[in-house]
């Protein structure tokens, strides 16, 4: 683990048992540490510039487009494909099958021949079959309301209403950013020792930063094609407000659930930094400065969830009776959106111990298994390292209720009624806490003295939670101490846990299984990274 | 042939053996041996489909003898007893694939087999690390890649308009 080199944390780290609950994750926001973070600082620190080798775009926005870049001694482009789709087949599940634009994050740049091939394999993304060139595949839609709203303002020399662009926040939402050997492209083992991209999900990143900038780059250029000489570019403030929406949906709940080492790792950096910040000395007047900023950034934060909605009106309150000097402790007995809130605050103050942290939130541990311990042994590791999934009465009302599986529509996962959609033989292994607690029944009725191998040759059911015990139970922060099969369970929770890693604000539940978010909202743009005018003070972002 | 990343082919491997009814954590050490077959250079694929026979058994364990049939299901116990102390190891399954499952272990095995009967022996020297020679993506069979996706339906479900609704993003999003 990577300190700042002049602070020792003098306070522990949280309990797991508290910041491990799924309602606890479920108000997490993003901080220095967020992935989108540590790529904005990449671009500042090497002043990378954006170029445009080809623009191949009509007057309706259609066409095809490569925008590349350099970053960590390497070159990175990124192909998009726009194609007109008729309204009533625009669709953000990912069940859909065509979108207004269509990408893929190649390495390098792009020669004719890589764009005839992929314009007949990226625009049907998980039909298509990509190569080891591509890096990542995308697609987005636009915000229909805004996209025409910028289009016809600037067309006529006009702005855009702010008020508009405040409300909605982006001119296109993607809906999947796929990585790591899907469809064919590069598995993530191929650029994780490069510069900037080694970093959890730096390329997905980076995919949606120059998404973001292809997008600005398209409204502009549809509304100089309709208005000519008399359009007018967006402005800086507005442009800057300007980020890429997404829509994330269950797709996204199992990850955490299926990298506990990942999970541990992000976790862990948080945490220490919190630890470490609570052991510096605090610059008063910043806090003062990011607070009043979170205040104003929270105000503009409206949704229609029911749940939602309410847990920001409380944190509005809450914020106001903060004082800068005392925020942790006032925190005390606030909302866990204000006490999380408090930590993104005081993070965001000291960005020297994010930045040595943010080293630490890869996993390439190679997981050791050991069946030849006893299952006395086994069953003491258990009770020590996941003796919080014992506590759990999975006999009670509800408690199994749910179940997590696959569909067979593009392998999408989904959560379902037990009793009520039929395939729940077909379950996926999310339900951690009770495979906990059938392994301990099994090593209970065990001879104590057999090793681990006997049992799981009779019962190899319990091969992978054992696996799993061994390989993870010493790290504090690898599993969601929750049961996930409980008929109460939010999957927007875990949505919104990996999201603000990313570095995803706005959130915007439209149920409790997917919600809506912005990516990059208040970032530097390319010009601003080119001409050395960025910083990386771009949180909670106010548009005012 | 299908040129597929290692995590693309990985999950067809897992769906694959869970969908022929293997438990979970068998289907990992069966992608996990495939894919470690297929980095020295071999049809790690084409061997786990060999491998997924119907009906997998458990195997056998009585008398310090482990009996066997289904690879995937006796490999596992089988490493995992020889590691653990004396075990005599009888299969009649194809043991193409046990290279795959020793080198996935990762600490050295030496593998003999006469008849039936089959040696397994920890060994200082990592030979079979030492002949790693490919690297993704791994080639895979059109005939091979469909059989695997074909198993992999066993452990999807089935979409229907209950298992739809409620899935995601509202089916028409033109705001």
């Amino acid at each position: 683990m990577s300190l700042h080199p002049e602070i020792i944390p003098t306070v522990e780290l949280r309990a797991p048992d508290t910041v491990m609950r799924l309602d606890r994750l479920g108000a997490s926001f993003p901080t220095p540490l967020s992935f989108m973070r540590r790529l904005v600082r990449a671009l500042i620190a090497e002043r990378s510039e954006l170029t445009y080798p080809v623009w191949d775009i009509d007057a309706e926005g259609h066409g095809r487009a490569v925008l590349s870049i350099s970053l960590g001694g390497h070159v990175y482009s990124l192909i998009a494909y726009s194609n007109p789709i008729p309204d009533d087949a625009r669709t953000d599940r990912v069940i859909a099958e065509v979108w207004d634009t269509t990408f893929t994050l190649f390495d390098g740049v792009p020669k004719t021949a890589d764009l005839d091939r992929l314009a007949s394999e990226v625009p049907r993304q998980e039909a298509g079959r990509m190569q080891p060139t591509e890096l990542i595949l995308s697609r987005a839609n636009k915000s229909m309301r805004l996209f025409n709203h910028v289009v016809s303002e600037l067309a006529e020399g006009r702005q855009p209403d702010a008020a508009q662009i405040g409300k909605i926040g982006y001119l296109m939402r993607t809906t999947a950013v796929y990585g790591n050997g899907k469809f064919g492209i590069a598995d993530r083992e191929k650029f994780k020792d490069r510069p900037v991209l080694n970093g959890p999900f730096a390329a997905e990143m980076l995919t949606v930063w120059l998404i973001r900038q292809f997008t600005l780059a398209l409204v502009e250029h549809v509304a100089r094609a309709k208005g000519g000489d008399a359009a007018a570019k967006l402005e800086p403030r507005l442009k800057r407000h300007l980020g890429i929406g997404n829509s994330t949906g269950l797709g996204m709940a199992p990850f955490l659930v299926n990298h506990p080492g990942l999970l541990h790792a992000w976790v862990q950096a948080r945490e220490t930094a919190l630890a470490q910040v609570l052991s510096a000395p605090q610059d008063t007047d910043r806090l003062q400065a990011l607070l009043t900023r979170a205040k104003a950034h929270v105000a503009e934060w409206n949704v229609d969830d029911a749940v939602q909605m309410p847990r920001i009106e409380t944190l509005r309150t809450e914020l106001e009776t903060l004082d800068p000097d005392t925020m942790w402790e006032d925190a005390r007995d606030k909302s866990a959106e204000c006490q999380e809130m408090v930590v993104a605050l005081l993070l965001e103050a000291h960005p020297a111990i994010c930045e040595a942290l943010c080293e630490t939130m890869g996993d390439d541990r190679i997981p050791h298994f050991d069946p030849s311990v006893s299952c006395a042994d086994m069953q003491a590791r258990l009770r020590r390292a996941h003796g919080w999934a014992l506590d759990f009465d999975l006999e009670a009302a509800g408690a199994d209720d749910l179940f997590w599986y696959v569909s067979e529509d593009k392998l999408e996962p989904r959560l379902g009624e037990r009793h009520v959609i039929p395939g729940a033989e077909r379950e996926s292994p999310l339900d951690i806490a009770r495979q906990v607690q059938n392994f301990e029944r099994a090593l209970n009725e065990a001879n104590g003295q057999d090793p681990l191998a006997v049992l799981l040759m009779a019962a190899p059911e319990h091969r992978r939670i054992a696996r799993r015990i061994q390989a993870f139970g010493d790290l504090d922060y690898a599993e969601v101490r929750d049961n996930l099969i409980d008929a109460s369970t939010r999957p927007i929770d875990l949505l919104r846990a990996k999201l603000s890693v990313f570095g995803a604000a706005k959130f915007d539940p439209k149920s409790d299984r997917w919600t809506r978010v912005t990516l990059f909202q208040g970032a530097p743009l390319a010009e601003d990274i080119a001409g050395g005018t960025a910083t990386d003070d771009w949180a909670f972002p106010v548009l005012g | 042939m299908i040129h597929a990343a290692r995590s693309e082919l990985s999950g067809l491997l897992t769906r694959a053996g869970v969908g022929r009814g293997l438990p979970i954590g068998i289907a990992d050490e069966l992608t996990a041996a495939a894919l470690a077959y297929c980095s020295l250079g071999e049809d790690g694929a084409g061997a786990a489909l060999a491998a997924l026979a119907p009906d997998p058994e458990a195997p056998i364990y009585s008398g310090g003898v482990l009996q066997g049939s289904s690879l995937p299901m006796f490999a596992p116990s089988a490493f995992d007893l020889a590691a653990s102390g004396t075990v005599t190891l009888n299969t009649d399954a194809d043991t193409e694939l046990l290279a795959g499952y020793a080198l996935a272990r990762g600490n050295g095995w030496s593998i003999q087999k006469s008849g039936s009967q089959l040696r397994l022996r920890r060994s200082n020297e990592s030979a079979l690390a030492a002949t790693t020679t490919a690297s993704p993506p791994f080639a895979v069979s059109f005939a091979v890649w469909d059989a695997l996706k074909e198993l992999g339906l066993g452990a999807l479900v089935p979409a229907t308009p209950e298992t739809e609704a409620g899935a995601g993003a509202g089916a028409i999003d033109n705001d």
